[in-house]
């Protein structure tokens, strides 16, 4: 699915913050990764704007 | 001990913080068997944390101070207006709320070895991934690695931090929205000009919009800069390091200084959880969002609530009943010592959302011009009315 965000690696802080916020319970942390369970993410953004070092985007806004 | 049958034991903890270990360490005291597991490969790293911390916490805990936790010892905090307006809060009202700026790593680590040295097993790199009650047990799946083990456990803690997913799979509601969330980024710098002996907040929309600029004191021109935003004000992906850069940027006590540390972490203002026990669980800490709404502080009411979950537990096994009920004295036991002031904290924090900086600036210099130590609030309050009735209208509800 396109609306699933999409994260940066080296970007990355590591601080939690997207997988508490997400209001579906969509993003784990797992293995010192981040990991989208695409089937729940409703696309609404929230955790974009929420990581506190813009290492989340929306799909498609990749390359602006 | 790891193996491929299901371990049964009484407490299975996830999450290795501060209510973690806290909890963990109570029910081993009581002599049951205690699992804890953390899937990090490093207890309390990377760090999520400003590190200032009461005094009184460490009576709260049992905790002895030792110089590898504690960096430094605060006198009070000073809060500083848009204007540069500087109000300084000493001891006597500061008091509980800034003591020591600590090592939080260190400090996490310590807790876990109470918890060890009580008896508690210690999993580490260990998540756990799923969830299930069975009727009179729950049985949760751990990832070690490329191994997955089964646990069998009478009660299990959701001690997982901000994440809060192990409620969530146990049915429980812990979706919050933007605006009772801050996001926060920190940097550790080194050669900057602090106050070492004042924790310092810097407020009002100049700085940030819907939130503040903390500057904790290490010593030797160290100290964690950090910033909390509203994420309802973002408007922009990264919005928040920007703020931080830029304050730093603009302020020669700090922009001379060299970033040795970048963390940060997302932090709950909103009201606890409605419900923080069910058959079989018992949440605790961020995981149920404990942190106060207004200061962000939230590892003194993790501990806090860890203690009563800890000595709710052992009374339940012993019962041999931890169904919802049986477990249901948790509740009333940390929310007669917390609840009241998270409530009266939140309302504080809607309101400021709100405030102007002018307005801010107003009341931080009205204060700032009365000793704390001899004016109650009320006098403060009618000091405020003679002065500027308009602004006491806008903060009705705030004091
Ligand atoms: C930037 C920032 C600054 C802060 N500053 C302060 C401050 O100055 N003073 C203060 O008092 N508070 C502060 N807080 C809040 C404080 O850090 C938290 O309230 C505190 O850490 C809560 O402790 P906890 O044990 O509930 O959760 P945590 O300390 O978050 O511990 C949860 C643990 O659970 C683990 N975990 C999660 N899921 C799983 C799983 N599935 N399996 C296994 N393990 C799992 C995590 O890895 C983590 O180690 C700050 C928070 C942030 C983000
Ligand atoms: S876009 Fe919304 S639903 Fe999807 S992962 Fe992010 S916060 Fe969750
Ligand atoms: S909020 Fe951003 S920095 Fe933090 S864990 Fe998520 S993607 Fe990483």
């Amino acid at each position: 699915m396109s609306s699933i965000p999409s994260w940066d690696e080296i970007g990355c802080i590591r601080c939690v913050a997207c997988v508490g916020s997400c209001p579906v319970g969509s993003i784990r942390f797992s293995n010192n990764r981040i990991i989208f369970l695409g089937e729940t993410c409703t696309g609404c953004g929230l955790c974009v704007r929420i990581c506190p070092v813009g290492a989340l985007s929306r799909k498609g806004d990749d390359d602006e | 001990m790891m193996m491929n049958d299901a371990l049964e034991i009484d407490c299975l903890v996830i999450g290795a913080g501060p209510a973690g270990s806290i909890t963990a360490r109570e029910v081993a005291r009581g002599g049951w068997k205690v699992l804890m597991v953390e899937k990090r490969p490093e207890i309390g790293v990377p760090v999520r944390c400003g590190e200032g911390i009461s005094k009184e916490l460490l009576d709260l805990i049992g905790l002895e101070r030792a110089p590898s936790f504690v960096s430094a010892e605060m006198d009070g905090a000073k809060i500083i207006s848009p204007g540069g307006t500087v109000l300084t809060l000493g001891p006597e009202i500061a008091g509980p709320e800034v003591g020591f700026v600590i090592e939080r790593e260190m400090f996490d680590q310590e807790l876990a070895k109470m918890a060890a040295r009580a008896g508690a097993e210690i999993w580490m790199r260990a998540e756990a991934i799923s969830y299930e009650d069975v009727g009179d047990h729950v049985v949760v799946k751990i990832k070690i690695l490329s191994e997955t083990f089964t646990v069998r456990a009478r009660v299990v803690v959701a001690a997982d931090g901000f994440e809060s997913l192990v409620a969530r799979w146990a049915g429980i509601e812990t979706k919050i929205g933007p605006r009772d969330i801050d996001t926060c980024i920190q940097y550790e710098m080194v050669g900057i000009e602090t106050d070492d002996r004042f924790t310092e907040f810097f407020v009002g929309r100049k700085y940030v919009p819907g939130g503040y600029i903390w500057c904790f004191p290490k010593g030797h021109g160290i100290a964690n800069l950090g910033l909390g935003m509203n994420a309802s004000m973002v408007k922009e992906p990264g919005e928040p390091r920007s703020y931080l850069d830029d304050f730093i940027r603009k302020n020669p006590r700090f922009s001379k200084g060299k970033i040795t540390e970048i963390n940060g972490g997302g932090v709950s203002v909103s009201l606890p959880l409605e419900e923080t026990v069910a058959d079989h669980l018992v949440i605790v800490g961020d995981a149920a969002r404990m942190i106060d709404p207004l200061t962000g502080g939230g590892v003194y009411n993790a501990c806090y609530a860890a203690l009563q979950a800890g000595k709710t537990i052992c009374e339940a096994l012993e019962k041999d009943d931890t169904s919802k009920a049986s477990l249901g004295p948790y509740e009333r036991r940390w929310r007669d010592r917390l609840e009241m002031e998270m409530v009266r904290n939140y309302l504080a924090k809607e309101k400021l959302l709100e405030v102007s900086d002018e307005t801010l600036e107003k009341v931080l210099s009205a204060i700032a011009e009365y000793d704390m130590k001899e004016i109650s609030t009320e006098e403060l309050l009618k000091a405020l009315a003679s002065k500027y009735p308009e602004v006491l209208k806008e903060l009705a509800g705030l004091m």
